[in-house]
Order: C-alpha cells, then structure tokens, then sequence
C-alpha cells in the first residue's frame, strides 16, 4: 500500500501561511511607514474609503498566499536550490504584479469613483513595464530575504 | 452607524493586538516555568498569529480612515512612526520565529527547548508592547 501523504503536509501549511501573510503585512506596515513621513497616508485612506480598502487588502492577502505557494523556502535550504527559488519569488512577483494591474485598471475604467490613479491619463504601457520589472525585483528581493531568514532559522534551531 | 462601524474596528484591532501579546508572553512565560514545549502548541499559536496579525493591521488602517492620523512632526506622528517602525521588527521577527516552529514540525519534534526560540516569542512580547504603549500616545496624545 502507498502511505505517500497527499494534499499539504502541516510544515508547508505553516510555511505558505507565514511567507504569504508576513509579506503582506510587512510590505503594507512598510509603505504606510513611507505614506506617513511623506504627510500622504491619512489623505489616501481616507479617499479610498473603508469598503474600497478591505478589498483591496483581502484581494492582496489572497494573491499574497497563492504566490507564496509557489515559492519552497525549506525545500530550498535543505535541497541547496537557491537559484530555482530565486527565479521562482522573480517570476511570482511579476505574476502577482500583472494580475493586481489588470484589476486596478479594471476598477479604474469601470468605477463610478476617482480611482488611486487614474489609468486613462497614464501611458500603459509604461505602468505595465514598471509593474513588471518592480515585480520581478521585488519578488527576488522578497525570496532573498525570506532565504536569509530560512537559514537563519536553522541556526536557531540546532 | 458611523459611529459604531469604527467602534467595530477599533474593538476588534485592540482585540487582535492583545491576542498577540497575550499569547506571545504566555508562551515565552511556558519556556521560562518548562523547558519542553509542544511544537504542536506553538504551531498553532503560529497558525493563528498570521491571521490574526493581518487582521490587526488591516484594522489599524480602518482606525486611520474613522480617527485619521497625526502629521509625523507632531509627538503623536512621531509615536505613529515609531509604532510602524516597531511593527516591522515584530513582522521580522515573526517570520523567523514561525521558521523555526516549522523546523520542529520537518524535523518531527514533539517537543522544542530552544532558547532561541524563547528569544523570540520574549521579543514578540516586548515589541508588542512598546506598540501598545506607542499607541496610547497616538491616540491620547
């Protein structure tokens, strides 16, 4: 009889739920930082509005979790396939990155309410090509530090 | 209406916070009284932190749309930026910490007595209340 253990195994429960959720609350706690010293944070929530805003942040949690479940921090440390991971957070970022755009633009074109940015008034192309190397350089950013943190980890442990 | 939907948030922010905190320092507090600790327990402390934790700071961005937030060059903007700056240590340190809980969990542990995982569950503790005293100041002044 097979006892190959099928569906997620609790670790990598753990792992996609603390990669995807601490990316997400860091990166949201670290750009209302940069909002708030730039006197900008208040003014934008606000404009945004509650409802708008609990959206945007459950849409983000959501693409947050399914990109860290491409993503093996503890295989890659224990396997040694750093690069493999690196090109994998590289290519999630420009995943996530497209994905979030089309859906901003989307909600740009078709809501009765000012948009964070007005998508009609922006080159697209050049939002598509910022979105697409920020995404990229993000995601390796993001999968360099969480491989840093991995490590670290292990050193913790024993 | 308007009213008690920021109420709402607000309770439910102050809630979460303190489910953190309390949590955190319980388990610190675990490692200090016996050494062993169930890596079951810790990872479900871990498994509800995350959520919990982005519910907190999905709430804490409601509170700044119902109560709006201090320009950073007044005292209660500087408390606000501190509060941000010390979320992000918390956040840091979280993903680590949960890191190691999934080490115990790959490597079949049932038990953990790391200190340095003592470490950071005292550190979660302490940060999360330098962010409660931090927010006091936001919000009081």
């Amino acid at each position: 009889m097979d006892n190959k253990p099928t569906g997620l195994q609790p670790e990598r429960v753990l792992e996609v739920l603390t990669v995807g959720t601490g990316v997400l609350v860091g990166l949201t706690v670290g750009i209302a930082l940069v909002l708030h010293l730039t006197g900008e944070l208040g003014p934008i929530l606000t404009e945004i509005g509650t409802f708008p805003v609990s959206l945007l942040f459950g849409y983000l949690w959501l693409l947050a979790l399914v990109g860290a479940s491409q993503v093996k921090i503890g295989t890659a440390i224990a396997d040694g396939e750093y690069r493999r991971q690196l090109e994998n957070g590289a290519i999630v970022g420009v995943g996530i990155s497209l994905v979030y755009l089309t859906v901003v633009f989307i909600i740009g074109f078709v809501a009765p309410t000012p948009a964070v940015f007005d998508p009609a008034s922006q080159p697209m192309l050049v939002i598509v090509g910022v979105g697409v190397i920020g995404g990229a350089i993000g995601g390796l950013l993001i999968v360099a530090s969480l491989l840093g943190l991995g490590i670290y980890s292990k050193r913790l442990t024993n | 209406m308007f009213g008690s939907e920021y109420v709402l948030i607000r309770s439910v922010h102050v809630l979460g916070a303190g489910l953190l905190l309390g949590g955190s320092s319980c388990l610190w507090l675990l490692f200090l009284l016996d050494r062993d600790i169930s890596v079951q327990l810790l990872t479900w402390f871990e498994l509800l932190f995350w959520p919990i934790a982005a519910i907190v700071v999905f709430t804490g961005l409601g509170n700044i749309v119902g109560f709006g937030v201090a320009p950073p060059g007044t005292n209660a903007g500087l408390a606000f930026t501190l509060k941000l700056t010390v979320l992000l240590a918390i956040v840091v340190s979280s993903v680590l910490r949960s890191l190691v809980v999934r080490e115990g969990q790959v490597a079949g542990q049932a038990s953990v007595a790391g200190a340095g995982l003592r470490r950071l569950y005292a550190m979660t503790g302490w940060l999360f209340a330098a962010v409660v005293l931090l927010a006091g100041v936001v919000a009081y002044g």
